[in-house]
């Protein structure tokens, strides 16, 4: 069972990498068989089946995809509980319209497509082309106003998007960056003052470690070796303190809890296994 | 290479061009549970922007249901939920002008000991069990309601063949036999027992025919005001029920033999009265081994301090029955193993159909829609589209979990107050003790029944 839920949490939080490779993966080798002229063709056809893969709710995305039933109640209420949105307009269709929301590392849009849904205008960034490719076949065929997708890392992107956005948020994303004091740092120059950051992120404890490590890189042999360092997942409290340092205060941090069996999600007071942060930028 | 990725584009959006109308959901059967489902989803805040097309292969219905009408012989005992149901969606206001009736007492007996055998009178735990209510209103209402929303609905309109995507979130087709066609992105089947949608869905379904016909009919009762009181005896050929419609009229449904129920619908009025009135009065039999049983039972339950009514049953009097209310219908069990697929989802009598005996079906399928709207609008609120698999499956494992104990426990009370078989017989009014004594079990029983 522990092994099950480990393997099962592993997939959840290591999506991005191994996605992206696999995604690099099959572009390679399309572009080595297919011929010059059907270049177009090929790339048309390949992104909407990587969309299909990518998207379906049962494929190797399945946890994240039922993971917004857990973190767009977790925005919604940051964004009640600082006034960003009052009760009433909370409890309508498009909850985040007239909000203007980053998602930073947004892979193949699950969040942000949702987000675009709920009336908020999206912008979302991600480094990986192939999975902004992805990201907007989707989104065009199912959001009336899909989100921006640009392909572009934060230190380019927040060079021209200062104090531009009433939320940002970077889900998963976190965990993968080696220097997150810059990483956020720039990710907070984006905001207006006042505005929100909402992070989504593993806990660090010996559970995600076995889950994320020892079963997915080692027993399982899912990703390759060294895909997740241990040592890069931060805990709420480190990420809160250093969210201080960068003149910015925690207002709430709540634990997202996964059950792999029935791939729900629910929300808990302690952040055991995935946990939500949400800050505000002071002025 | 412009043209080639254009025909790519034309193979994929093909059918949407060729002119089919599009809709967010289409209902599939527009009985009772399939049109309060389309009024339900149009009244919830988070749902009442979706497109939802209502299909009824019948025709129109007409929405002039009056107190001047004379009873109809299909009946529905509504629980405190689906009155809930009915009221949030503005239909129970009219329910309660035209006329329905409350019951405050439940009274089931056995055929083998009857002193020994009344199930229940709850007087002191709940003023209001549940209340009787003729189908033909309940449709007029909702149907009322339905008429001032902005749900499409097509009346008379047979499906061909519905398209189900072998993919979540791909598009249903829908292909009539006028040759027009429909799409949607969720279908829901409310087809009833006969379900057309769940055969496309190609799901196993578990069965079972009980051998039995349900005759229904409106008698004229001769019991002490105000009639408030539902009966029901189990004998060994079926189970009959009287349910409260006015202090003077009662809503039989008489689940028997199919040689009986064909000779029961033959006969004239006054013989069918006198078959009737003999099936509620005929004494008990005096088989030992249970009067034994029993005994030991009383002994049992007085050593634990748990008592028990015996107040002898009175069965209500049947004087006539209403001319031409005499109807039959097969009974059977059927469970759909799967609720939901891709992009569809089964609610009512589709998904389940039980013996009438508890009166629980469309109780059953009112607890469907109130919680797949429930679980509908709580995934469009969390920015899913609408029939995304997280928010099906969570409603197929909530409503299976809620469902089959119902189903199943339903479905063994009748086999053992059908059986022959001593022991089983035995068991059976040992349950009926149990149950009347203790008080705990008892409260479930009575919130599932009614
Ligand atoms: C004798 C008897 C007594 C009963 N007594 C009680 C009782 O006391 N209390 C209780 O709660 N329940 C009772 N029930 C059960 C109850 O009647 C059913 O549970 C209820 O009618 C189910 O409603 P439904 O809307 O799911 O299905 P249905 O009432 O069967 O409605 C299905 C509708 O779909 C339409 N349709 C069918 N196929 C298609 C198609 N392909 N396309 C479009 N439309 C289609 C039909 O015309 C119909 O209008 C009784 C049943 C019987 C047989």
């Amino acid at each position: 069972m522990v092994l099950r839920m480990a393997a099962t949490y592993f997939c959840i939080i290591s999506h991005s990498k191994l996605l992206s490779n696999v995604v690099r993966a099959h572009v390679v080798v399309r572009s080595i068989q297919s011929s010059p002229s059907t270049v177009i063709n090929e790339e048309v056809e390949k992104h909407t089946r990587l969309a299909q893969s990518w998207w379906d709710p049962k494929g190797p995305m399945k946890a994240l995809h039922t993971m917004n039933s857990v973190r767009i109640p977790f925005i919604r209420n940051s964004l009640c509980n600082t006034g960003v949105l009052n009760e009433i307009q909370a409890k309508t269709t498009q909850p985040f319209s007239n909000l203007k929301i980053l998602d930073v590392g947004c892979g193949g849009g699950l969040l942000a497509e949702s987000l675009a849904r709920l009336g908020a205008d999206v912008t979302a960034i991600d480094p990986s082309e192939d999975l902004i490719k992805v990201a907007s076949t989707h989104a065009q065929a199912n959001v009336k106003n899909p989100p921006h997708y640009i392909v572009t890392n934060i230190e380019e992107f927040s060079l021209h998007n200062k104090n531009k956005f009433d939320v940002v948020v970077m889900s998963e994303v976190i965990e993968h960056i080696e220097t997150k004091k810059v990483f956020l740092s720039l990710s907070l120059d984006t905001l207006k003052p006042r505005g929100s950051l909402i992070v989504t992120t593993p806990q660090k404890t010996w559970f995600s470690y076995l889950g994320t490590i020892i079963m997915g890189e080692y027993v399982l042999g899912l990703v390759p070796k060294g895909t997740h360092h241990y040592n890069q997942f931060i805990r709420p409290e480190t990420l809160s303190s250093e969210l201080a340092t960068l003149n910015c205060t925690t207002t709430s941090i709540v634990g997202f809890h996964y059950n792999p069996l029935s791939n729900h999600w629910s929300i808990g007071s302690q952040p055991v296994f995935n946990y939500g942060l949400h800050a505000v930028k002071s002025l | 290479m412009l043209s080639r990725t254009l025909l790519i584009w034309n193979a994929r959006y093909y059918s949407s061009i060729s002119g089919a109308k599009q809709y967010d959901v289409v209902i599939s059967g527009g009985g009772m549970i399939g049109t309060t489902l389309a009024c339900a989803l149009a009244e919830n805040p988070t749902l009442k922007d979706l497109s939802v097309l209502l299909i009824e292969s019948g025709p129109e219905k007409k929405t002039n249901f009056s107190k001047a009408l004379p009873y109809s012989n299909r009946v529905s005992s509504i629980n405190s939920s689906s009155k809930d149901l009915l009221d949030r969606i503005g239909a129970w206001d009219q329910i309660q002008s035209t006329r329905t009736c409350i019951v405050d007492t439940m009274k089931v007996w056995g055929h083998s000991s009857d002193d020994l055998l009344e199930f229940h009178k709850c007087h002191n735990y709940q003023d209001k069990i549940s209340y009787i209510v003729e189908n033909d209103l309940i449709v007029d209402a909702v149907t009322k309601q339905l008429q001032s929303s902005n749900v499409d609905v097509m009346y008379g309109k047979k499906v061909a063949h519905y398209e189900l995507p072998g993919q979540s979130l791909d598009k249903v087709s829908i292909k009539f036999e006028s040759g027009d066609s429909v799409e949607c992105k969720l279908l829901l089947g409310t087809d009833g027992a006969n379900s057309q949608v769940r055969k496309a869905m190609n799901v196993q379904y578990v069965s079972w025919d009980y051998d039995q016909k349900g005759i229904v009919a409106t008698v004229k009762v001769s019991v002490p005001s105000p009639n408030r009181t539902a009966w029901q005896r189990f004998i060994h050929t079926g189970t009959v029920a009287l349910l409260p419609l006015s202090d003077e009229y009662s809503s039989l449904v008489w689940a028997t033999t199919p040689d009986l129920a064909k000779s029961l619908l033959q006969m004239t009025p006054e013989s069918f009265v006198d078959a009737l009135n003999s099936e509620f009065n005929n004494p008990a039999s005096q088989n030992e081994p249970i009067q034994a049983a029993n005994k030991v039972a009383h002994d049992v339950l007085k050593f634990f301090n748990l008592s028990l009514t015996n107040e002898p049953i009175i069965p209500p009097r049947i004087i006539s029955v209403e001319d031409k209310s005499r109807a039959a219908f097969p009974l059977g069990f059927g469970h759909s193993v799967k609720y939901v697929g891709p992009s569809v989802a089964l609610l009512g009598d589709s998904a389940h159909r039980i013996h009438p005996l508890a009166g629980q079906g469309v109780n059953l399928g009112f607890g469907d829609i109130s919680c797949f709207v429930q679980l509908a609008a709580e995934s469009i609120s969390n920015g899913y589209p609408i029939g995304h698999p997280e928010c099906l499956t969570k409603y197929e494992s909530s409503q299976q979990k809620q469902n089959v104990p119902t189903m199943l426990s339903i479905d063994l009370m009748n086999k053992v107050y059908r059986s022959s078989f001593t022991p089983v017989k035995i068991l059976g009014n040992l349950g009926f003790q149990l149950v009347q004594a203790v008080r705990p079990i008892k409260r479930v029983m009575m919130s599932r029944v009614s």
